[in-house]
């Protein structure tokens, strides 16, 4: 069901989620993973990648640019609307999460997660997005 | 039991160590080793325990910290400690992922509580105790458990403050098991019951057949942790640390009973530095658990005794005090020999008020059952018994300590010898081998 070879966008400002994300998905197999420790700099990956992302997985609490402003920036643009983006979210901010929606979020994962709940929201944002693309 | 202090303050990792006895603990102070220990996936630990005391760690938030190790660690108990009121909100805690917070010290009993039931092994969490343990007349130190043995839990059935009631004593009769068990973090105050009770168990009138029973039976415990280390199954930790238990017990039960205050100042006054204080203070032990087979009821003043017995020997070089006595000069022996004149001299140069039976007993401490001792040869029917007493304690310590190189011997092995050797009344080292339940020689 995945492709594993898919390049794949961590953001998160915190370097310890960077790598801990990098190394679940690791685990479950993907090989091609770049990371960025804000939206900006994310944003400006995803714009310029030769291959372009088949998955963005970002934070939600950033400073500057939140994840869910740089979901929005993602939803508005032509070239990243079809790309799955998944939230990263903390318990607390749960509240938030029809915002996310609306805003085209694929799936979402609330902190702290093990790297099975990852694969398997992962599983769900593919689904999902399959789905859209078939209809 | 494998500890993780990610961030945790030293002077909380002191305690939390002395609590748990042997564990091994790796700490963590800052964030290059915080994600050292993140990659390093070869590492398990049973606990975590995570702080934003220290300097290195404050700039990392509560929620990465407990993210990361969440992550990492799915199924360690991962525990926030922390001293600061600010912020401080229990709940926010376990969102981000720590499986419990605790502020510190005003959660302390929470905090040993969780770690207790939670975290730890039985065996690291209950000590095993006797009914006797327990005073009949005396409400209870501590929280009293019985064990189930089929699923090894353990259920309350006396509660600290109030009584071992009947309700208890049926269900303990019921169980099929003599066994009680208190939680080691409880100890101290388990201890201190403890002592008060042999104190006043020795000093009173032992008219009663029961309460020399009891006595007895508690001055066997002791005796027994004390050379527990001699038995090769058991871990030397465990064996250090219940040396450690059972010299306080003593120690408490001596500054307890009718005439401790003596003890007590005399030990502030010499203070720990004294150079052979170990030796001191192990055969104050020795003569405390001795004398009740003698029914010596001045525990108190005996041990003081023991205590300041040797002081002179400050005055004797080192040389002379490794040598065995059969290889010194006559010179030399003279110097030795002085030791217990001497001893007496600092006891009145250091302003040491005591009895003058104690000062009876310390310069007897040499003279010997079959007149063969100094400084006066004096009969074995002319030495006082506490002066016996003081002299086969300072001899057991000697023979069982492994001092100036000599082969350690076990209690019965040193008492063995010292009932062949006609320096000490066969009598009396059979009382006290009987009393401590040790085999006889005849
Ligand atoms: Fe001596
Ligand atoms: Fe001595």
């Amino acid at each position: 069901m995945f492709n594993f070879d898919t390049p794949i966008l961590i953001v998160d400002d915190m370097l310890t989620m960077r790598k801990l994300v990098a190394k679940a998905l690791r685990g479950i197999g993907f090989t091609n993973i770049t990371d960025a420790k804000n939206g900006n700099e994310a944003w400006e990956k995803l714009t310029s990648a030769e291959i372009p992302f088949g998955l963005v997985i970002s934070d939600w609490m950033m400073p500057d640019l939140t994840g869910i402003d740089f979901l929005k920036r993602v939803r508005l643009d032509p070239r990243t609307r079809a790309t799955p983006f998944l939230l990263l979210t903390a318990e607390s901010s749960k509240d938030n999460v029809a915002e996310a929606v609306t805003a085209g979020v694929s799936s979402y994962i609330v902190k702290p997660f093990t790297p099975d709940t990852l694969k398997k929201q992962l599983q769900a944002a593919y689904a999902k997005h399959q789905g859209k693309t078939a209809a | 039991m494998k500890l993780l202090y990610v961030g945790v303050e030293s002077s909380f990792i002191n305690w939390i160590q002395s609590i748990l006895e042997d564990c091994v603990a790796e700490v963590i102070a800052d964030s290059q080793q915080f994600q050292n220990i993140l990659d390093d996936e070869t590492k398990t630990f049973d606990l975590i325990l995570a702080s934003h005391h220290t300097q290195a760690m404050k700039s990392m938030p509560s929620n990465e910290l407990a993210q990361g190790l969440r992550m990492r660690f799915q199924k360690t108990p991962i525990v926030f400690v922390t001293q600061s009121k600010e912020n401080y909100n229990r709940a926010e805690y376990v969102k981000h992922g720590f499986s419990d917070a605790y502020l510190l010290p005003f959660e302390k009993s929470e905090f040993l509580e969780y770690l207790n039931d939670s975290v730890l092994p039985p065996e690291k969490v209950y000590k095993s105790v006797v009914l006797t343990d327990f005073s009949e007349t005396e409400p209870l130190p501590c929280d009293v458990h019985l064990m189930l043995p089929l699923n090894r839990k353990y259920v309350k059935i006396g509660v600290k403050g109030g009584e071992f009631g009947n309700v208890a004593t049926d269900k303990l009769l019921r169980s099929g098991t003599s066994r009680l068990f208190i939680r080691k973090s409880e100890l101290q105050e388990f201890n201190a019951a403890k002592a008060r009770k042999i104190a006043q168990l020795a000093s009173g009138e032992l008219n009663s057949t029961e309460r020399q029973a009891q006595l007895q039976s508690m001055v066997r415990g002791i005796f027994t942790n004390l050379f527990s280390t001699a038995d090769e199954t058991q871990h030397f930790a465990d064996g250090k640390s219940l040396v450690k238990e059972a010299a306080t017990i003593v120690d408490n039960y001596i500054a307890g009973s009718k005439d401790g205050d003596t003890f007590k100042k005399v030990c502030l006054q010499i203070g720990a530095d004294t150079s052979n204080y170990s030796h001191a203070s192990n055969v104050a032990i020795f003569v405390s658990l001795f004398a009740p087979a003698l029914e010596i009821k001045s525990v108190a003043d005996l041990a003081t005794a023991a205590l300041l017995h040797d002081l002179g020997e400050e005055s004797v070089p080192s040389e002379i005090l490794e040598k065995a006595k059969s290889e010194l000069t006559f010179e030399e022996n003279t110097l030795y020999e002085g030791h217990v004149e001497r001893s007496l001299q600092i006891i009145k140069e250091k302003r040491i008020v005591v009895s003058e039976q104690i000062h009876t007993w310390i310069a007897q401490h040499h003279e010997r059952f079959n007149g063969t001792g100094f400084p006066k040869n004096l009969p074995g029917s002319r030495i006082a018994i506490e002066a016996q007493l003081i002299a086969i304690a300072d001899e057991f310590d000697y023979l069982t300590r492994a001092i100036r190189g000599q082969q350690k011997l076990n209690p019965q092995q040193a008492f063995k010898k010292m009932f062949n050797s006609g320096y000490y009344d066969p009598e009396v080292i059979k009382k006290i081998t009987f009393y401590l339940g040790l085999p006889s020689e005849s």
